[in-house]
């Protein structure tokens, strides 16, 4: 056997094991939806059912965390996306040497560990009297997740053309203008890959959630608590249907996005 | 208000750079002007100071006779190509064209007649619903032209807008360029480093070294009469020939040129040259002619002749290039013989052979050596001169 083969082989087994290591435990999350048996889990297999999901349905707790943590993530997107754009636009202006600084500062939220910024929101927004609840959830998750937005947004802003915004501001057109018709269009792919992004992240937060959520709940930390309090496969149904509309979601943006690549192809 | 544009003093500063000295010039109102000059001469910075993306350091840019100090880019009447056109990718060649008049608060219809009237001007109806980036690069050079009219600029600006073409297409938005000039009567500025454009198109042309104006005149007076040695050597193709002053009779003078004898030249416009004044004679290629060798020059060719050993000949179609060497100084001489010329003297014209070549006095130009620029001889491609 050639040396050649042998790392063929070796490759084929180190993606298999990859993928494994990835995806069976969501298999047998699933693969326990459908277990008749009051724990979430495939052995032993006491029958097969869809009644969790009917359990999932009815459980009132569950759907509240659920608009909950809707709210809370179209709180987010309003919030961030907006301070994101503005954050980078600004960046992508200053000429000053305190621009490294600048930059470090706004990106530090995301470096710093989400317990710290819950608790920080908390403390802070208590001084003004502003306790947990959706609202404060949403100024703590937008205050890191908007420097995902800047990051996105400026990695965007600095493949623009300057001599776009000269022409526009040549023909006539003021900064609002030239920012409407010119470089908001130019950005827009950014700012709703940003957005779906912020949603998402804030979706699946929850350590920094716990903190300043309060006497509400999101869906993690209903979640977390029910891993407290006795955890039934009615779970996994929500694991699965939350992976299935994620997958859909993909999909649905993978045919879009080679559509779009398509079209710019055939245009040029 | 008319579209005369007037610079008084303008001087223009990056920190410690001065990139346009002390300019003053008046350009007419429907008047075709060129600058013309290498890269980093400081042409596109006055281009600039006149659309308002820059402000002078010093002095004052008149629009019209108005002052522009304080009016800022988007209230100004001109309107700029640029070079790389800066169309909008996004928008369809209607809106690009239409934008202008969009952000001016002007309605969809007459925005779009406005577009459709500009796109049968510039040749390119019918393709007002594509996208820009479905057009070819001459197309795409009309729509830019397009959109610069539609806010009817009282002042053109175009920053070298045919330099991305092709050499074929170059030359044939060239005359359209200038006819839409003559249709419109809006002044253009035209920015270039390419000296066919600015001499085919412009009315006037003043060209640019090291951030000054060397001479400002008409094409036919910058290629005959050149006021510097940097324009004999940037305009056109020019011999180069170092001499010393003899003695001046009017507009002619004789010339000591050392090892290559006695020349006779004409003294160029506004140099003032007295006797021992040390000078470069310029002779432009087309004015050399082949004599029969060791004669003293008939009287059509005037007094001088030149000494010369061809190098090599090539043949250009309706010309021949003659490459030589001065026999005394060694120095580069380039010849070009139209064919009915060359004919009696095809022994002369082969490497090697000796050939004697004489010029009329009055065709040449002689100017003091001082600001004379250095022309690289490998490329011909001319050297800034220290002092500009």
């Amino acid at each position: 056997m050639t040396s050649q083969r042998l790392m063929a082989m070796g490759l084929r087994f180190y993606v298999v094991v990859f993928f494994a290591y990835l995806f069976l435990p969501l298999l047998v999350m699933a693969a326990a939806t459908f277990n008749d048996s009051r724990f979430p889990t495939v052995t032993p297999w006491d029958g097969t059912t869809l009644r969790w999901f009917g359990e999932l349905a009815a459980d009132g707790a569950m759907w509240q965390a659920l608009i909950n943590s809707a709210m809370v993530a179209v709180g987010v997107l309003l919030l961030a996306v907006p301070i994101g754009i503005a954050t980078a636009l600004f960046l992508n202006t200053v000429q000053s040497r305190a621009k490294p600084f600048l930059y470090a500062l706004i990106l530090s939220p995301l470096l710093t560990p989400g317990v710290i910024i819950g608790i920080s929101t908390l403390i802070f927004w208590r001084q003004w009297g502003v306790g947990g609840g959706i609202l404060l959830t949403v100024v703590g998750q937008a205050t890191f997740i908007a420097a995902y937005v800047m990051l996105m947004v400026t990695a965007r802003l600095q493949r623009f053309d300057r001599t776009m915004e000269l022409a526009a501001l040549d023909l006539g057109a003021n900064q609002w203008q030239m920012f409407r018709r010119i470089l908001l269009p130019y950005l827009r792919p950014a700012i709703l890959s940003a957005a779906v992004i912020a949603f998402l992240q804030s979706f699946e937060n929850y350590n920094t959630t716990l903190f300043v959520v309060g006497y509400d709940t999101t869906l993690t930390v209903y979640i977390a608590s029910k891993v407290r309090t006795g955890l039934t496969p009615a779970v996994n149904a929500l694991g699965l249907i939350l992976i299935l509309v994620t997958v859909l979601l993909a999909a649905i943006y993978e045919l879009k996005r080679r559509r779009e690549a398509a079209r710019l192809v055939k245009g040029v | 208000m008319d579209g005369s544009v007037r610079l008084e003093g303008a001087v223009m500063r990056f920190g410690d750079v001065t990139a346009i000295d002390k300019t003053s010039l008046t350009i007419g109102s429907g008047e075709f002007f060129s600058f013309l000059g290498p890269s980093g001469c400081g042409k596109t910075t006055l281009l600039n100071m006149i659309s308002g993306f820059l402000t002078p350091s010093e002095g004052e840019v008149f629009i019209g006779g108005e002052p522009m100090t304080g009016v800022s880019v988007n209230r100004r009447p001109t309107a700029m190509i640029f070079q790389n056109l800066a169309l909008f990718p996004l928008m369809t060649v209607f809106e690009n064209i239409e934008f202008g008049l969009e952000v001016r608060g002007v309605d969809r219809r007459t925005r779009r007649a406005a577009a459709e009237r500009l796109l049968s001007l510039v040749a390119l109806e019918g393709v007002g619903a594509r996208r820009v980036t479905e057009l070819s690069g001459g197309q795409k050079q009309r729509v830019a032209i397009a959109r610069a009219l539609a806010v009817e600029p009282r002042v053109l600006l175009l920053d070298e807008p045919l330099s991305a073409l092709d050499l074929k297409l170059r030359q044939h938005m060239r005359s359209e360029l200038k006819a839409i000039q003559r249709k419109t009567g809006i002044t253009f500025i035209y920015i270039t480093h390419d000296q066919g454009e600015a001499l085919t198109m412009s009315d006037r042309v003043a060209v640019m070294s090291a951030g000054r104006l060397q001479q400002v005149a008409d094409p036919m007076t910058l290629y005959r009469q050149p006021a510097t040695g940097f324009v004999a050597a940037f305009v056109g193709e020019n011999n180069r020939i170092e001499a010393r002053v003899i003695d001046r009779l009017g507009e002619r003078v004789r010339l000591d040129a050392g090892a290559l004898g006695e020349l006779e030249g004409r003294v160029g416009a506004e140099a003032s040259l007295g006797g021992g004044a040390e000078v470069a004679l310029y002779v432009r290629p087309e004015q050399l002619r082949p004599v029969a060798a060791g004669a003293p020059g008939d009287a059509t060719m005037g007094a001088s002749t030149l000494a010369a050993e061809v190098e090599s000949v090539s043949f250009e179609g309706a010309w021949l290039m003659v490459r030589a060497r001065l026999a005394g100084s060694g120095g580069a001489l380039r010849v070009q013989l139209g064919s009915e010329v060359s004919r009696g003297f095809a022994d002369a014209l082969t490497p090697g052979a000796a050939i004697t070549l004489g010029y009329d006095p009055a065709e040449t130009v002689v100017l003091p050596r001082d600001d004379g620029p250095r022309v690289d001889e490998a490329t011909g491609e001319v050297v800034e001169a220290a002092d500009g």
